[in-house]
């Protein structure tokens, strides 16, 4: 206990935020919902559902923040460049499947999400990238006969 | 229903299923299951989410059979990569490798293989039985179901899957709520109002199962690969034909611990809410009890692998039972199965078993069938998943990847799903982390819907008066057991949140 004299005074402000923000989508859910009416329980209109389920999400993410408020248990750990690389490389996959074609897209898709694993070399990168995207190709555009399209 | 008519379903059931295509499709199922079971890291979730995009192109009996086969399929090979390396390769194998490997020290790693893989077909075998008897049955009763009752189940589905499920409760409703709030996006089907979809055209038709599945567990299964880059390595000739042949005494000595494996997988696989998980560690449980000598178990008692593989296997198939009767899943998987169902134009309840029974029968025949191939592709062929096991990650999970855009983007061929699924990705990957299961807002997320629809029916039925709920017999026992839960789990939340306080202050006053 020396180390650590008040383990459960800390704020623990990131399951705070999470919550707070589920809440705040249910809040968001009953006001859109009663934008859409609600109407009676006999003839009920589009927004009484949303203004159920909203209520609930708001009350449990109130809660939420009100039951981990507290903790000595640090913020996760997320892996931030993965998560970047990951992210980046669907955006990527999205934009350029439509005007270039598959093979490219996949293997950018595939290229930068790798760069977020810091175990692999860039050679190894370049290959797999490039092994996936043609196999790929080949497995779905031609044997499957997926309407895409290899390059633009 | 009779006799007669029993069996000739069940003929034309076996006619169905084996015929050239459906025996083609349930051994792609039953192998990709496998081999997802085998590698840790890539769960059936994420598999069969994988899978679905490609299936859109087939037949709906091939296309079921062949999810279903992944399904089943993973809980054989679970159990490969804990016997050997003590690495679950599917959470109903954590049970598994207590024993399992333990066996493999003492050298027994054949036994415990052959243990495993004898005990979830005949689990798996005896469930199917037992569903080919329980779901017309159960079917027919449900006809008398009205949709006050139909809500109740779900309800109790929802509630009770979110409450018993490990860690925080809370959170687990929390996410059962926003599944319920992505399920509201797209057309109002009563009122044609446009709910949610910010002027998205692609959001009229809702959120697709796909995106919100591959981005749940997918993306999220890639993100956890990623720089996890262990090498499981097992000498593949360790394991021959031979080593795996047990002895009269082991036969024995298992016979009644899969029996009683596979009662405790049936029932709990049928009830909403648990699943084949909990099943295993009853199953463990109970044989540790009546064991002559448990201090025999965690040592590499034979019984602690036979009964958890009975019971996942007996689960996995019984967990069938109220999906295809009733319409309405247990778990996770069995909802995604169901939403499969759907966008294939099928619609799971007591109509479907009557009016489709080629279907109905052709899927629980390929069951039976499928278990079959497992064996003979998990006895004769194990030395191939073995070497499996040695498959590095960094292969693997750019091979997911592009399933995923490519799997996703095929769909409707639009860039909108990609994006969704990043969406869903990033953002189920942090709330994971934060403690936050993905599970019960994919079950929220395909009960929602079909929750709005009958519960306005049931109000209509009613003349607006919630008394329906109530009134009628089956639906308040049903309404008991959800009040019930509710409490029982406030109940919970508020005493550990006593515990902590006054823990902390003790520990607060031993440092004074």
């Amino acid at each position: 206990m020396s180390q650590n004299p008040e383990p459960e005074s800390r704020l623990n402000l990131w399951e705070i935020s999470v919550a707070g923000l589920l809440a705040l989508l249910g809040i968001y859910l009953v006001i859109g919902g009663v934008t859409y009416g609600v109407g009676t329980p006999r003839n009920m209109g589009a927004g009484y559902f949303p203004v159920a389920i909203g209520g609930a999400l708001a009350i449990v993410g109130l809660a939420i923040m009100i039951e981990a408020r507290r903790g000595a248990e640090a913020p996760p750990r997320l892996p931030w460049r993965a998560l970047a690389c990951v992210t980046v490389g669907l955006v990527l996959f999205a934009v350029m499947i439509t005007p270039l074609g598959a093979i490219p897209a996949i293997f950018f898709l595939v290229f930068v999400t790798m760069i977020g694993d810091s175990s692999v070399s860039w050679k190894q990168r370049l290959i797999i990238s490039a092994t996936i995207a043609v196999f790929g190709y080949v497995f779905f555009g031609v044997l499957f006969r997926l309407n895409i399209a290899a390059f633009w | 229903m009779t006799a007669v008519d029993f069996f000739s379903h069940i003929v034309m059931g076996f006619e169905r299923a084996l015929s050239l295509d459906a025996l083609f499709y349930c051994f792609v199922g039953v192998t990709i299951g496998t081999f997802t079971g085998v590698l840790p890291g890539v769960g059936a979730l994420a598999a069969v989410s994988l899978c679905l995009p490609f299936t859109f192109y087939l037949d709906p009996t091939l296309a079921m059979i062949m999810l279903a086969g992944i399904f089943y399929g993973a809980q054989y090979g679970g159990a490969v990569a804990s016997i050997l390396v003590n690495v679950p390769g599917t959470p109903t194998a954590v049970v598994t490798a207590i024993d399992g490997n333990q066996m493999t020290r003492n050298g027994r790693a054949g036994v415990a293989l052959f243990t495993s893989m004898i005990s979830s077909f005949t689990g798996g075998s005896l469930a199917i039985i037992m569903m080919m008897l329980f779901t017309p049955a159960l079917a027919m009763f449900a006809l008398r179901f009205s949709s006050a009752e139909y809500f109740m189940i779900m309800l109790l589905g929802l509630v009770a899957a979110s409450t018993i499920a490990p860690g925080s409760q809370l959170k687990s409703l929390a996410m059962m709520a926003l599944g319920l709030a992505i399920g509201l996006v797209g057309t109002d089907l009563n009122t044609g109002t446009l709910r949610f979809t910010f002027g998205r055209l692609e959001l009229t038709d809702g959120v697709s199962l796909v995106s919100v599945a591959m981005g749940l567990f997918g993306v999220a299964e890639i993100l956890a690969s990623m720089g996890a880059s262990r090498s499981l390595r097992v000498d593949p000739k360790s394991i021959s034909l031979r080593t795996m042949l047990p002895t009269a005494a082991d036969l024995k000595a298992i016979v009644k611990p899969v029996l009683r494996g596979t009662v405790i997988g049936a029932v709990i696989g049928a009830l909403p809410g648990s699943g084949a998980v909990v099943a295993t560690f009853m199953a463990y449980a109970t044989e540790k009890r009546v064991a002559k000598d448990p201090s025999r178990f965690g040592k590499g008692a034979i019984e602690g692998v036979a009964a958890p593989e009975a019971a996942n296997n007996s689960a996995v198939q019984a967990a069938f039972v109220p999906t295809l009767s009733l319409g309405i899943p247990g778990d996770a998987l069995m909802a995604f199965l169901l939403g499969a169902m759907l966008i294939h134009g099928i619609v799971p309840g007591p109509h479907f078993i009557m009016e489709q029974p080629t279907l109905f029968w052709g899927l629980i025949a390929s069951f039976w069938i499928g278990n079959v191939m497992l064996l003979v592709l998990n006895i004769p062929l194990i030395g191939i998943w073995v070497r499996m096991l040695s498959i590095p990650y960094n292969i693997l999970y750019p091979a997911m990847l592009f399933f995923i855009g490519i799997g996703v983007y095929s769909v409707h061929y639009q860039v909108f799903d990609v994006f969704m699924v990043i969406l869903f990705g990033v953002v189920g990957f942090v709330l994971n982390k934060t403690g936050y299961p993905q599970a019960p807002l994919l079950l929220g997320f395909i009960l929602g819907p079909m929750m709005e629809t009958h519960f306005r029916r049931a109000l209509l039925m009613s003349r607006g008066h919630f008394g329906i709920f109530w009134e009628r017999p089956i639906s308040a026992v049903l309404l008991v057991c959800v009040v019930l839960l509710l409490a029982w789990t406030l109940y919970g939340i508020l005493r550990e949140h006593r515990n902590r306080k006054a823990a902390t202050e003790a520990a607060l006053g031993g440092a004074e």
